[in-house]
């Protein structure tokens, strides 16, 4: 891997590039989805590559491809320069980068088990067990229970001297069960919806996570809300929401807002722009005093988590949100100094060797504050609490948004009700989070995170984690 | 190019399925009035899947030398070997005639990005008071499917895409297009729409939510029929008793102006004469004027519903069933302009953004408005209104159509559909956004 480098860097420097840098990344997936009594399907997929990435006059040129032949990484660098140099004729400034110093290193993602050790029976064995259980009921139509584990070796090379090795290991699965009595269709998940739980782990995850021993109750929760009462609509209400669907309310709402290539315009004609616009740093009342919102590549198990970004920049740990004031954003080289900063704190991100990096959320998490989920519940009198993400939207500044759960229950007089179904609620993002008056407690912190989030052209698929513990939100507006 | 008849012959396997995927993207991103991203990416992929006795294993690499081939043939009998017998799983397709079917264009597929930055730079450089943003691709993808039972094909097809978004003092506002031809885009003239819509849209005004005649572009409206494509038409999970449709086949389920079938040999869309099995695609009336008539199949599906199959395999396995690919909706004859005329009071909508569905049983689906709402009285555009949310039933909507316009070929990745200019009425709004 790291002759590809030098060949590559080689041919950038002879082509008078101002600076080079290079990905060579190899891949090991292994997906396995168990569907109603067998494997639904299997996925185990082994690729290799290389993405060159060039600032020659001032502009980006990027190549990539898998041909590992020293004839075609030469000509993959070669493209790249000359891409770089068709980018140039219209630019009116020239890219400047933050500086960062050179790094020769090595990071790995710390785990116990390889779960490419672990044989594909023993991961099927578990996947049958809960599909069994899941499907106990003549109303079950499709119980499906995923695992995925990805291992990532990738070398990090730059003109500025830069040699990075790292391997990332990605570890995480769940299920969910669709019930239909043919008057309604529910859909109960486990951990989390959308494939369950993922971290930066090895295989000890799926023991931990217990799927067979959560099937049963999974189950009943699914098949009683076809007879639950539908969540109230059109009024406003104080909700309590569980870590399950709060963690992609940060993803949305802080998130992406805070990506600083949205902010000044680099999205602005595919993912949009962000209202979190510059002029607020530092001043602007994102929420109230208690929320505190950390993004933190460093962090154990962070999906996001590993040594350096893919330009080379060294993980680091700083506030979007603190005591509800808007303190940062994510940042690359390139976009740091276009707002007086010095260094980048590391977002810059690819999905794969053919994919150039681009600003990606990190790790994100909101701070606990005090007292346990059950003195939440007491605490209020009259309220709904909701777990489970089912459904996203937000508008393209991300302000106006609208969530669905899968699950949601009446709070009456600081005890927990019957449960209720198709709950949804909708507000404004600074609106909502300034109406955040009860934050749990450590002992109630989950770190689940996001596999799905999709950005940039071509599309890239990428995944971080966000950290919750129960919050409460007064005088929400509930219904669709 | 993969030899896949030499790798088939590698195969330890009494029962082998050979799957090459190979695609060249050329992306140039430009924000702010110059190129910011701008690249070539080359990918490509061997999926090989054993069978033996019941058993089956997968596995997959982008190395296709005799080595790592071997090597990636032994991962997949490994997962054969450790996997239970399976008795659902199917034989091998036979070898089928298709008609051939052509969207490659080699200029489409190699034009540079020296090419495109020169058509770029007269744009980017006269902008005004304006921050023009977009998109501009061009490449090309290549499929092939080949089997132990003499199975092999093969189909590649070339694609361009430009986009423009032009962000005023006032309001910004956007346009796009798409060919498997890049001599069919008309850049500039996308471009000029963009601006001329962005220089409408300013002094946006507040207005209420709720219920407003609406006239949507083809790709406002393609937002919206994704969940009626890949949620309500999705075959699967209609046998499997979790659609939105179950009981209503047969029946009316939208405006008897909609008319929508799945063709891959429609003239000016269409794509892959064969489906990821190898059988050829068929034609398929999947709502006829406003009836739910029939689903697509693929060898499983149609087996269940005791039907013939109509070649829309997405591959074996899988879990989600047979999809439609190329799907085409008959056009009317009202033109934009005149559905706008039509409107007494009415909202005139350029794009949507970010729809979701809420609720897979009705179809409830969520979204915003986006890059220029316009209120729309007595026949003409009054003004720019602020982005609304809107959030209905898709079965309401569909039977709110009222009036269709001129379609447009738009590629849904699988092959390429045609989507109308749509006049719907009663589309509920339910709240607003600043801008
Ligand atoms: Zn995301």
């Amino acid at each position: 891997m790291k002759d590809i480098c030098k060949i590559a860097l080689e041919v950038t420097d002879k082509k008078k590039a101002d600076y080079a840098d290079i990905r060579v990344i190899n891949e090991q997936n292994q997906s396995i989805v168990y569907k109603n009594g067998k494997v639904g399907n299997l996925a185990q997929d082994d690729t290799i590559g290389y993405g060159i990435r060039v600032l020659k006059n001032g502009a980006w040129g990027f190549a990539a491809s898998d041909d590992l032949s020293p004839e075609a990484i030469k000509e993959t660098a070669a493209l790249a320069v000359t891409i770089a140099e068709a980018s140039a004729l219209t630019i009116k400034n020239s890219i400047q980068l933050a500086d960062e110093p050179a790094y020769q290193d090595t990071w790995t993602t710390p785990y116990i088990i390889n779960p490419f050790d672990v044989p594909i029976n023993e991961k099927i064995e578990i996947m049958e067990q809960v599909d069994k259980i899941c499907r106990k009921t003549k109303l079950a139509k499709e119980c499906k229970v995923f695992m995925q584990f990805i291992r990532e070796h990738k070398l990090f090379a730059s003109s500025h001297g830069s040699l990075i090795e790292q391997v990332i290991m990605i570890s995480g699965g769940g299920f969910k069960l669709t019930v239909s009595d043919g008057n309604d269709i529910q859909t109960r998940s486990y951990p989390v919806s959308f494939d369950g739980i993922h971290q930066s782990t090895g295989y000890e995850i799926i023991p931990a996570m217990d799927m067979v021993g959560n099937a049963e109750r999974v189950r009943e929760e699914a098949v009683s809300l076809l007879k639950a009462k539908e969540c109230p609509s059109g009024i406003k209400k104080d909700i309590i929401l569980m870590p399950s669907q709060l963690v992609l309310q940060i993803h949305e709402s802080a998130g992406h807002a805070s990506e600083l290539d949205r902010v000044l315009g680099y999205e602005a004609d595919f993912a949009g722009t962000s209202f979190l616009t510059t002029e607020k740093l530092d001043t602007f009342k994102y929420g109230s005093d208690i929320v505190n919102i950390v993004a933190d590549s460093t962090i154990p198990n962070g999906l996001a988590t590993q040594g350096y970004d893919d330009e080379g920049v060294k993980a680091q740990r700083w506030h979007i949100v603190q005591k509800g004031i808007h303190r940062g954003y994510m940042m690359n080289r390139e976009t740091a100094p276009q707002i007086g900063k010095t260094r980048s704190n590391g977002c810059n991100r690819v999905e794969s060797f053919s994919d150039i990096p681009i600003t990606r959320i990190t790790n994100l998490s909101l701070m606990p504050d005090k007292g346990t989920l059950d003195e939440l519940v007491n605490d209020t009198k009259d309220g709904i609490l909701m777990d489970t993400n089912s459904s996203w939207s937000i508008d393209q500044q991300r302000l106006n948004f609208q969530f669905g759960c899968e699950i949601a229950w009446e709070i009456k007089n600081g005890k927990i009700k019957r449960a209720l179904k198709n709950p949804y609620y909708k507000g404004m993002t600074p609106e909502f989070w300034n109406s955040c008056d009860a934050i749990c407690g450590e002992q109630e912190f989950k770190l689940l995170g996001v596999m799905n989030c999709g950005k940039g052209q071509p599309m890239q698929v990428n995944r971080m984690s966000h950290g919750c513990a129960p919050a409460r939100f007064r005088k929400v507006m509930i219904g669709s | 190019m993969a030899d896949l008849k030499k790798i088939l012959k590698l195969s330890p396997a009494p029962e082998t399925e050979l799957t090459y995927n190979q695609s060249v993207e050329y992306y140039t991103r430009y924000s702010n009035n110059a190129i910011s991203e701008n690249i070539k990416s080359e990918d490509k992929m061997l999926e090989i899947r054993v069978i033996k006795g019941k058993k089956m294993g997968i596995a997959s690499t982008n190395l296709l030398d005799k080595k790592n081939i071997l090597k990636t043939y032994d991962k997949a009998m490994q997962a054969l070997k450790a996997g239970k017998k399976d008795k659902s799983i199917i034989p091998l397709t036979k070898k089928k005639k298709y008609n051939e079917n052509n969207h490659y264009n080699e200029k489409t597929a190699n034009y540079s990005p020296i090419d495109k930055a020169n058509r770029l730079k007269e744009i980017l450089s006269t902008t005004g008071d304006y921050k023009v943003s977009g998109l501009f691709t061009n490449g090309y993808s290549y499929y092939a499917l080949a089997n132990s039972n003499g199975v092999n094909c093969d189909y590649k097809s070339s694609s361009a895409s430009v986009s423009f978004t032009v962000q005023g003092q006032a309001g910004s506002s956007s346009w796009q297009g798409e060919a498997a031809n890049i001599d069919e885009l008309d850049v500039k003239e996308i471009f000029n729409t963009a601006k001329k819509y962005a220089g409408l849209n300013k002094d946006a005004k507040d207005i209420k939510p709720g219920k407003y005649d609406v006239v949507l572009s083809p790709y406002a409206f393609e937002e919206l029929i994704f969940f009626l494509l890949y949620y309500g038409l999705a075959t699967l999970p209609y046998i499997e008793k979790r659609s939105a449709m179950n009981g209503k086949l047969g029946k009316k389920i939208a405006s008897e102006k909609l008319t929508l079938y799945d063709n891959a040999f429609e003239p000016g869309a269409g794509g892959m004469p064969f489906d990821f099995e190898g059988t050829p695609r068929k034609k398929v009336m999947l709502i006829n004027k406003g009836v739910l008539e029939n689903f697509v199949h693929d060898r499983r599906t149609a087996k269940k519903m005791k039907t013939k199959n109509t070649g829309h395999s997405i591959g074996e396995p899988n879990t989600y069933g047979p999809i439609p690919m190329c799907p085409v909706f008959e056009g009317g004859k009202a033109s934009p302009e005149e559905m706008i005329k039509s409107m007494k009071k009415g909202l005139y909508i350029r794009k949507l953004h970010y729809t979701n569905v809420l609720n897979p049983k009705e179809l409830l689906v969520t979204g915003m408005t986006r890059d220029g709402v316009f209120m729309v009285e007595n026949g003409e555009i009054k003004h720019a209104v602020k982005n609304l949310r809107f959030s209905d039933s898709l079965f309401n909507i569909l039977s709110g159509i009222d009036m269709l316009g001129p379609v447009t070929a738009i590629d849904f990745d699988e092959g390429w559909g045609k989507i109308p200019w749509v006049k719907i009425n009663g589309f509920n709004f339910t709240s607003k956004t600043e801008f």
